[in-house]
């Protein structure tokens, strides 16, 4: 009695609605998934022994170094600024909040490219700045790691106020303002009342800003330049690999940037649908 | 008939949202689907309009079968609970969407919609959009928009859901009108009563996904015929009365014409019902004309404008309780409804001691017993179905005939033998085909619905498979089982069978429940085994030495118990104590007593006691000239 | 929301104003600055060159067409993620996402283990006779794959938002699936789908690494307008790299502003 219902039922969805399915599970399955198992397949071809020998040749784990470190202190600052832009733009009213709301996507539409070459024209040794900050203190921005790090946090910054901002809106200010009457100071209520509420969206938007980052390439081939064991990240990397025409050397890295960005993007996924469960 | 549905089915998961639901509604009718939220009654409209699927049943519109077409084939009207107006387009667009989409010119469509706009009182707002409108007129633009392309049937799923209460009353008026003058065939789900009052020709009662009830409003506000109707209908206060040797009373008021098989629970009880309204208060007895309930003290009284509500407890009434039962509570609390006095005498207020009077009661009929019958081919068919029709008009009962074969063709035929057997007259008794193993389609029935009683026929000597079919029933059935055999088709003396170890209960229980219905006489049996050092399988023919002993204590007290739990429904009961070989004893008693019905009971697999080994229980149902009754002795059920 | 009141959200104001100010809105003008240094003139001198006006149109050309696949497929992805249940829905999902992390270089290099010489595809590309690898083919399926996730991600929550009672609306007043689609669905996503399509757009134009790798950068023919400041910084011509950066940036502005308006817009019909 069972299956005959489920073939009725099956019976009774109309063709349109089945070969919809199909168009678009083909299209992801073509565009996302076919071309990442080529370079999968590719990094894994001399199994895992040939992708250690590749990935621990010094240039490629000076790289893997180079673009794991700046991330993660580019996600340590922006999760702070992240977190505070959002609470300022969300609790308060104050002049000119329009255009520092409008500014915060600034990065996600310029190209990266453009990003770098802004950073290049501010910090460059013969501007103003660069060179003050060249000779009087002896640090080097561009072609060097703050160039990066500072590449980065432009590129990454809307990651941790976008993800945080509704659901601080969400939030009633009328929690906070309870959590006063009961005597708490601000600090306590942010860390007791808001944090919690906020922990799941600010894990998110900081994983992925790092995963960004792993992979950015335009702004720091522009910052940074090319230059293995001193200022290449993993995704320039990749790109000279490419250009001396080493197959083996590109599809490893490549490899470990997408193992790595697999694995943030499911656990930000299950972040995500943990939280909206608790919701429901 | 417009609108016919048959046996709906629909489950989420393993949970039955619709549980068999059939309903037929008339041409130009408004029937409201009434129940608490979550009962199922909004998924019956959806599968109607076509936007579920069901998972069984069949769907008639206009005496076409729908069941299998899609929503835009089925021409039904669907008035949603928060309306899904188009946002992005106007009223009238709106309005004119189910004639566009059947490709009416647009001179036409403008006319309807502007028919629709003055019918529905929203004349020249027609190039508004829906954000521009109120709540209420939204509804009233969603209304007009089910309406244009004149569809077969209305359907509204709790349209006023979303408007607050002033306004709802206003628009139920206007609905109320509007189909009267399209005169199209309506169905409305709500979970309001007084919604339902009020628009409802017929209303059907909904709890979890069963169809209760289906009657006109006043019908069944004042003659509920189930509990769930009577409490979820307005103010109920419902009442049991034990009844003693025939005659019941609750106060003063006498029920004791009342009492028949109909309306008698197996526990003795009458339950009636009473409206709030049904109620007269008096500060002193004698001001009361009519019957009497009771005195008691008022606990609360409420102001509702016109009307004003009391709830007070009555102070205890022999042989009479509430219900439900009020754990822990003593008196009986009950509600009033009356009309206060405008120049505000004789008001009355709380801690006060009343006296209360009964205007009007209604008895409310007891679930009659509902017997299932199960036919395959090795049956004798014809002796089972007079029986079943037999039992059925003795108890007022429901029976249910399925038959059973390996293949459609053979039940079919089966079951057109069946109702030709009985004649097609009988409206207690309903017949089902069922393709299958017999054993699995029968005890898959006694599941699915709430029967009381499998009847089967003795499976024929001849046939090896009908008997392991049989046995294999007769161990799992999850119901009581009477087994069909001998020539006798009344019931008129109940023999029930006890030996040593623990005795059941449950037998002499539903037994009774039988012998009452029936106006049996019963017979309680104890045998003493204990001269016959093995019994059942151990033959017939073993010598019983005649040596009588003492019955044991604990027999004695169920015989005793067992006795007085019969003569308190009113049905003659003796008891028989023998010894010797247990089956031999039983037949012999059987013989003497001109017995036509032998009651064992059986403990459930893993039970312990002697007399449920299922070899006693197939000896004597081999050996017996009459048909058995075995009774499962699970003693987490109870009747 | 509230006024700030005492120093301390005055202070949080102010931290939050000045990281911006530093972070996005310095570095911003500094271009406009670095772009103008020899006058206007000499801007716009250097963007009436032929090989910028190709490259502009180059890349205008594949974010329309990348525009143009993401907008239908990404809407049928969208709706099929949203309105059907089945085996995979999660993980499809979560696939989704995937272009947002995935570096734009490894992106090109795919396009290059699947069609280059010794790719999955090359024999199916040495018998059409077709060049995609190195070639604009190749530029194309880089910048779809990089815009993938826009439309999907702003229709997806819109379709949700509205549910599925509209469109069972129209089925119940007759409308077979497609005047249901073109006249519920559609009107009802279009503010998102638009918002959708502003990012696909501005996320196209900007494509740097991907086509680098893909197309190969041959001035000419597989030249888009990032490619060429690249290449223009390389031979050390600011001037010109600058003003293609500054064209893209203000490009990027307009989407933004329109976006803005946009989810004003949006925030108002809900």
């Amino acid at each position: 009695m069972f299956d005959a219902s489920i073939k009725k039922r099956q019976a009774s969805r109309p063709w349109g609605q089945w070969s919809l399915r199909a168009v678009a599970l083909i299209y992801l399955s073509a565009m996302l998934l076919l071309p990442l198992a080529a370079v999968v397949s590719d990094g894994l071809s001399g199994g895992i022994q040939g992708l250690w020998q590749d990935i621990s040749r010094p240039a490629a784990m000076a790289a893997l170094r180079l673009s794991l470190w700046t991330a993660a202190v580019m996600t340590g600052i922006n999760t702070v600024m992240g977190v505070l832009a959002a609470y300022v733009l969300v609790r308060y009213r104050f002049p000119g909040k329009a255009f520092l709301n409008a500014l915060i996507d600034v990065p996600f539409a310029i190209p990266t490219l453009v990003t770098g070459l802004m950073l290049v024209v501010l910090y460059g040794p013969q501007t103003a700045i660069g060179g003050f900050l060249d000779r009087r203190l002896g640090i080097d921005i561009i072609f060097a790691p703050p160039g990066i790090i500072l590449a980065l946090l432009f590129v990454s910054f809307p990651f941790v106020v976008r993800t945080v901002q509704p659901v601080l809106t969400e939030i009633d200010l009328d929690q906070e303002d309870a959590a006063a009457t009961l005597g708490a100071s601000s600090w306590t209520t942010f860390r007791r009342v808001l944090l919690p509420a906020l922990a799941p969206a600010v894990i998110s938007g900081a994983l992925l800003s790092f995963a960004r980052a792993l992979g950015e390439f335009g702004s720091i081939i522009v910052v940074a330049g090319n230059f293995p064991l001193r200022s290449q990240t993993a995704a320039v990397y990749v790109l000279s690999q490419i250009e001396s025409d080493n197959q083996r050397g590109a599809s490893a890295m490549s490899v470990v940037l997408l193992a790595m960005a697999f694995t943030l993007v499911f656990v930000v996924d299950f972040i995500q649908r943990r939280q909206e469960r608790r919701n429901a | 008939m417009s609108i016919v549905i048959q046996d709906l089915v629909k489950h989420f998961g393993a949970h039955a949202v619709v549980d068999h639901v059939s309903l037929e509604i008339h041409d130009g009718e408004l029937l409201v689907l009434l129940g608490p939220s979550g009962s199922g009654k909004s998924t019956i409209l959806r599968i109607i309009a076509g936007l579920i699927p069901a998972d069984g049943g069949r769907v008639f519109l206009h005496g076409r079968d729908v069941t299998h077409l899609t929503p835009q084939q089925r021409n039904t009207g669907f008035v949603f609970q928060n309306y899904s107006l188009f946002r992005h387009m106007t009223v009238a667009e709106n309005i004119e969407f189910g004639l566009e989409a059947r490709h009416v010119p647009k001179a036409q469509r403008t006319a309807k919609s502007n028919e629709l706009l003055a019918l529905v009182g929203l004349g020249g707002l027609g190039g508004r959009y829906p954000k521009q409108l109120s709540g209420g007129q939204q509804q009233r633009v969603a209304v007009a928009r089910a309406l244009a392309f004149e569809p077969s049937v209305l359907l509204l799923d709790e349209p006023f859901g979303a408007l607050d209460v002033k306004i709802r009353a206003q628009l139920r008026l206007a609905l109320k009108e509007i189909q009267q003058r399209v005169k199209v065939t309506t169905i409305l789900v709500t979970h309001d009563q007084e919604e339902a009052f009020e628009l409802g020709d017929r209303i059907g009662v909904i709890d979890r996904g069963r169809l209760l009830e289906v009657g006109s409003p006043t019908a069944l506000y004042r003659s509920p015929q189930q509990e769930f109707v009577a409490t979820f209908l307005g103010g109920a206060n419902l009442m049991a009365g034990q009844v003693k040797e025939g005659r019941v009373n609750l106060g003063s008021l006498e029920l004791s014409d009342a009492v028949s098989y109909t309306t008698v629970d197996p526990e003795g009880r009458l339950e009636v019902l009473f409206r709030p309204e049904d109620l007269t208060l008096a500060t002193a007895r004698e001001e009361l004309t009519i019957p009497v309930l009771g005195q008691g003290v008022i606990e609360q009284v409420l102001f509702l404008g016109t009307l004003q509500r009391l709830r007070l407890r009555l102070h205890p009434l022999p042989n009479t309780w509430r219900l439900p039962a009020e754990f822990g509570e003593t008196g009986l609390p009950i509600q009033v409804a009356r009309v206060p006095r405008s120049d505000g005498h004789l008001d009355f207020q709380a801690g006060q001691q009343v006296w209360v009077g009964i205007n009007n009661f209604h008895i409310l009929p007891r679930i009659p017993m509902r017997v299932l019958v199960g036919i395959d081919e090795s049956a004798n068919a014809e002796k089972l179905l007079t029986y079943g029709e037999m039992l059925a008009r003795a108890t007022g009962g429901l029976v249910t005939v399925v038959t059973m074969a390996e293949d459609k063709a053979t039940a079919e035929q089966l079951a057109i033998l069946a109702r030709e057997t009985v004649g097609t007259q009988s409206p207690l008794m309903e017949f089902h085909a069922r393709v299958g193993r017999a054993t699995d389609e029968i005890l898959g029935q006694a599941k699915a619905g709430e029967y009381d009683l499998l009847l089967l026929a003795e499976p024929r000597k001849d046939s090896p498979r009908a008997e392991t079919t049989f046995r294999e029933l007769v161990r799992r059935s999850p119901l009581p089982l009477l087994i069909v055999k001998g020539e006798q088709t009344t019931i008129r003396r109940i023999l029930f069978c006890t030996a040593g170890g623990e005795p059941g209960k449950r037998n002499i229980i539903f037994g009774g429940r039988l012998a009452r219905r029936t106006g049996a006489g019963t017979t309680l049996l104890y045998v003493d085994p204990a001269s016959a050092p093995t019994f059942g399988g151990g033959g017939p023919n073993r010598p019983a030495p005649n040596l009588a002993r003492p019955t044991p204590p604990w027999i004695a007290k169920h015989l005793a118990e067992g006795t007085l739990t019969l003569r308190n429904q009113g049905i003659s009961a003796e008891i028989q104590e023998r010894s010797g070989v247990v089956v031999d004893e039983i037949l012999k008693e059987a013989e003497k007593g001109e017995h036509d019905l032998i009651v064992i009971g059986r403990h459930l697999e893993g039970g312990t006691a002697r007399l449920g080994s299922i070899d006693l229980t197939s000896e004597i149902l081999q050996r017996a000239p009459c048909p058995v009754m075995i009774v499962t002795e699970d003693p987490g059920v109870s009747i | 929301m509230r006024e700030p009141k005492g120093w301390v959200p005055k202070l949080l104001i102010g931290i939050a104003v000045l990281y911006l100010a530093v972070l996005i809105l310095l570095p911003v003008l500094a271009i406009f600055q670095g772009a103008f240094a020899q006058g206007a003139a000499v801007f716009f001198e250097s963007l009436n060159d032929p090989q910028v006006i190709a490259a502009f149109w180059l890349s205008i050309q594949l974010a329309i067409a990348a525009v143009v696949i993401n907008t239908i497929f990404g809407t049928t992805v969208a709706w099929v993620l949203v309105r059907q249940e089945f085996f995979g829905r999660a993980f499809f999902n979560a696939l989704v996402d995937l272009p947002f992390v995935v570096s734009p270089v490894i992106t090109g290099y795919m396009v290059i283990l699947l069609f280059g010489r010794q790719g999955w595809f090359a024999p199916l590309v040495k018998a059409t006779d077709t060049q995609i690898a190195f070639a604009v083919p190749g530029m194309l399926l880089v910048t779809v794959f990089v815009s993938l996730p826009f439309v999907i991600r702003e229709v997806m929550p819109v379709l949700r938002e509205i549910g599925h009672e509209p469109e069972q609306a129209a089925h119940t007043l007759g409308a077979s699936s497609w005047r249901t689609f073109v006249r519920v669905t559609m009107p009802g996503i279009r503010w998102g789908l638009l918002y959708g399509i502003s990012l696909t757009l501005a996320r196209a134009l900007g494509e740097f690494g991907g086509v680098l790798v893909a197309g190969g950068a041959v001035t000419g023919k597989t030249e888009t307008a990032t490619l060429y400041i690249f290449a223009a910084l390389d031979e050390r011509q600011y001037i010109s790299a600058y003003a293609v950066a500054v064209v893209l940036a203000l490009f990027s502005f307009t989407v933004l502003i329109g976006m803005e308006i946009l989810r004003k817009r949006t925030e108002i019909t809900q």
